[in-house]
């Protein structure tokens, strides 16, 4: 069993948690939160000073803290040799991340892993299938709209204070996006941006729209929002042959609706009458094992010795990479 | 559970020419009729094993009935397996079947029906992350679809078939062919095309699947659901009874109770039919009474492409087409 602990035990570490029980080659030995009115009950130590999950014995760390706290804990763990599954995004900024990679490559055979689970959304993993399928041919182009409505008490939370977060909806929820086109395409390299503060009045980007191409020729368009009054998570994939949609994601409320893969193939004048409006295949999907898959897959690395390969700190760089380019480049509110 | 839609442009005479259906129904019929006067085995509903149930229909000398706890519909007195096999050996009508309506559909039936099921089953093959060695995919094949080898076109997938039904010696080739008792084979994949449907005891068949099936191998199943538009809307003048071809339409709440006796996990439950429409337009052509609204439908709204394409799609949302699919999964 691996000797597993969680620092954070907010929304995203009670997840882990579930998780981590529910795991056979798991055990969950501490959880750590600072809140002690959040302080879980269960079959292991609590303590509200992440030293003690440091200083114990720990193998796997699950940082599940506020932005600005991520860096630090993980590269503290990975100095003590502990394997560590961090939350998205993975630091404020891209010195964040390249210090933990700088960590990482000087603990050899620690492995790193970050929180990027909707690559394993079982909408988004058919949609890989069919791509890798080849019966579609090329990817032409990625378009995503990721976005929610705040909230009453959105203007509150830490994830509005840059200097805990480090950026807006950009950076806590399009990044999932931006980590699919790269999960699709490879990786972006040319990045130009719009980041407003339209509503809200928080120190933060409130919508984001992020263009993007890469050396393969292939085009990303994101809009990132956190002013959609309703939930909505779409990415539209055109291919050669055909294209996919996923729209709606399985989550806790319900609220971005059921989560669907939508398969079309292209219809010519020569072909058939549908042109322009071919029919489309749906399939519904209703469970959602994204937590499962991407602590199996870090359980499996420590167990069998193997290299990170997916959420890695790479992939964890190259998106940082974007979200950097794109504040970087961004025009209006900031 | 997930579930699917899905179109396409199959018309139900593609795959059933009328003039030799006519013929093949009568052979069937003579067959059939001698058969029925034998001795036969009783049987609960082969869904849910529940005893109540009503008489449904009267078919090619058998009789239906319908199950009161669950719908399937089904032949309470029908031949053994044994019985069935010898009898579609020595059938003429499934001999007329196989070498006249098969060979004149055979084009036809491999683009819009066995292709489709091979990228499904291809699909879901995709992601039980078995690398580094072929997929093991055996075929039960109950229908002499020949699923296994439209199947074996893909180099990663190493197919074997079992014949439950009909003579070997019918199939042009029998390469891969393993003996239905006798196998001790593991395999990651179980297709029971048109089976369930078909053979005597459906949850027999599907613990043969079960034992069979490796840790997280998949059983993927097609058949005709009793609670299916068409079937619903014809009652007992629906074709999809079809005995001794057809025993039991599984009620898609039958399906539900089937896999969870076979210790199967469903993954995908789907009504992916797209000849709902054109079989109760047939039906009612052919003098079987309809509701007014379906009889409005078929008669005037049914020359309407989109309009079929999306009451199709609805009947296929809400799992009220009567063709079914079915992803199962050994836990
Ligand atoms: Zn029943």
């Amino acid at each position: 069993m691996i000797r597993t602990a969680i620092i954070g035990y907010g929304y995203m570490g009670e997840i882990r948690r579930r998780v981590i029980e529910a795991h056979q080659d798991l055990e969950l030995i501490m959880v750590c939160e600072t809140d002690p009115k959040r302080l879980p009950k269960g079959n292991f130590a609590v303590t509200s000073d992440p030293t003690d999950v440091l200083k114990n014995d720990a193998e796997l760390v699950f940082v599940c803290t506020p932005n600005n706290l991520i860096p630090e804990l993980t590269v503290e763990c990975l100095k003590r040799g502990k394997h560590v599954f961090a939350e998205k995004p993975p630091g404020r900024n891209l010195a964040d991340i390249e210090a933990m990679r700088d960590q990482e490559k000087k603990s050899p055979g620690v492995k790193l892993m970050f929180g990027f689970n909707h690559r394993y959304h079982p909408g988004i993993q058919r949609a890989k299938r069919l791509i890798e399928s080849g019966k579609f041919g090329q990817l032409l182009w990625v378009r995503g709209v990721y976005g929610k409505s705040g909230g009453k008490n959105f203007p509150a939370s830490w994830r509005n204070k840059r200097e805990v977060s480090g950026g807006g909806i950009l950076l806590d929820q399009g990044i999932h996006m931006l980590d699919l086109f790269n999960y699709f395409c490879g990786d972006f390299e040319d990045v130009k941006a719009f980041v407003n503060n339209s509503f809200w009045n928080v120190e933060v980007e409130d919508n984001a729209f992020v263009i993007l191409k890469n050396k393969n020729g292939q085009n990303g368009m994101l809009h990132s929002s956190a002013t959609l009054w309703k939930h909505k998570f779409q990415i539209e994939i055109g291919l050669e042959h055909g294209y996919l949609i996923v729209e709606g994601l399985l989550s806790k409320t319900g609220s971005y609706g059921r989560e669907t893969l939508k398969v079309a193939r292209r219809e010519f004048e020569d072909e058939t009458d549908a042109v322009g409006n071919p029919s489309e295949e749906i399939t519904y999907f209703d469970r959602d094992m994204s937590w499962d898959i991407e602590v199996n897959k870090i359980a499996e690395c420590i167990v069998n010795n193997t290299p990170v390969s997916e959420s890695s700190s790479d992939d964890a760089w190259r998106v940082m990479r974007i979200v950097d380019r794109a504040y970087k480049s961004g025009l209006g509110g900031q | 559970m997930e579930f699917s839609t899905f179109h396409s442009d199959l018309a139900g005479t593609d795959i059933k020419p009328n003039a030799l259906l006519g013929k093949y129904l009568n052979m069937l019929e003579a067959d059939a009729k001698a058969l029925a006067g034998e001795t036969m085995k009783s049987v609960d509903c082969p869904a849910c094993g529940s005893s109540q149930k009503q008489a449904y229909a009267a078919k090619m000398s058998f009789e239906f009935a319908k199950c009161g706890s669950c719908a399937t519909v089904y032949v309470p007195k029908r031949p053994s397996q044994d019985r069935l096999l010898r009898f579609f050996k020595d059938s003429a009508a499934r001999r007329f079947w196989l070498q006249d309506i098969w060979k004149e559909t055979a084009s036809v039936r491999h683009e819009k029906i066995l292709e489709p099921l091979k990228d499904w089953v291809e699909t879901f093959l995709a992601e039980t992350g078995v690398v580094g060695r072929p997929l093991r995919v055996v075929e039960l094949d109950a229908a002499s679809w020949g699923f296994w080898e439209t199947l074996k076109e893909n180099p990663r997938l190493q197919m074997r078939f079992v014949e439950p039904m009909f003579d070997l010696s019918l199939q042009p080739s029998c390469e891969g062919a393993v003996d239905l008792l006798d196998s001790a084979g593991i395999y990651d994949a179980v297709c029971l095309i048109e089976a369930l449907g078909r053979v005597e005891n459906p949850l027999a068949t599907l613990q043969w699947a079960s034992q069979h099936l490796a840790k997280g191998g998949l059983c993927f199943i097609t058949t005709t659901l009793s609670t299916g538009f068409d079937v619903l809307t014809l009652g007992a003048a629906s074709e999809a009874m079809l005995p001794p071809e057809r025993l039991s339409l599984l009620s898609i709440e039958g399906m539900k109770i089937l896999a969870a006796k076979a210790g199967l996990e469903v993954v995908e439950l789907s009504t992916p039919g797209v000849l709902d429409l054109q079989n109760v337009l047939r039906g009612h052509r052919a003098g079987a009474e309809i509701p007014p609204f379906a009889k409005y439908l078929v008669e005037t709204r049914a020359q309407d492409p989109r309009f079929t394409y999306d009451f199709q799609t609805f009947l296929q949302s809400h799992g009220l087409s009567s063709q079914g699919r079915a992803v199962l999964r050994k836990a």
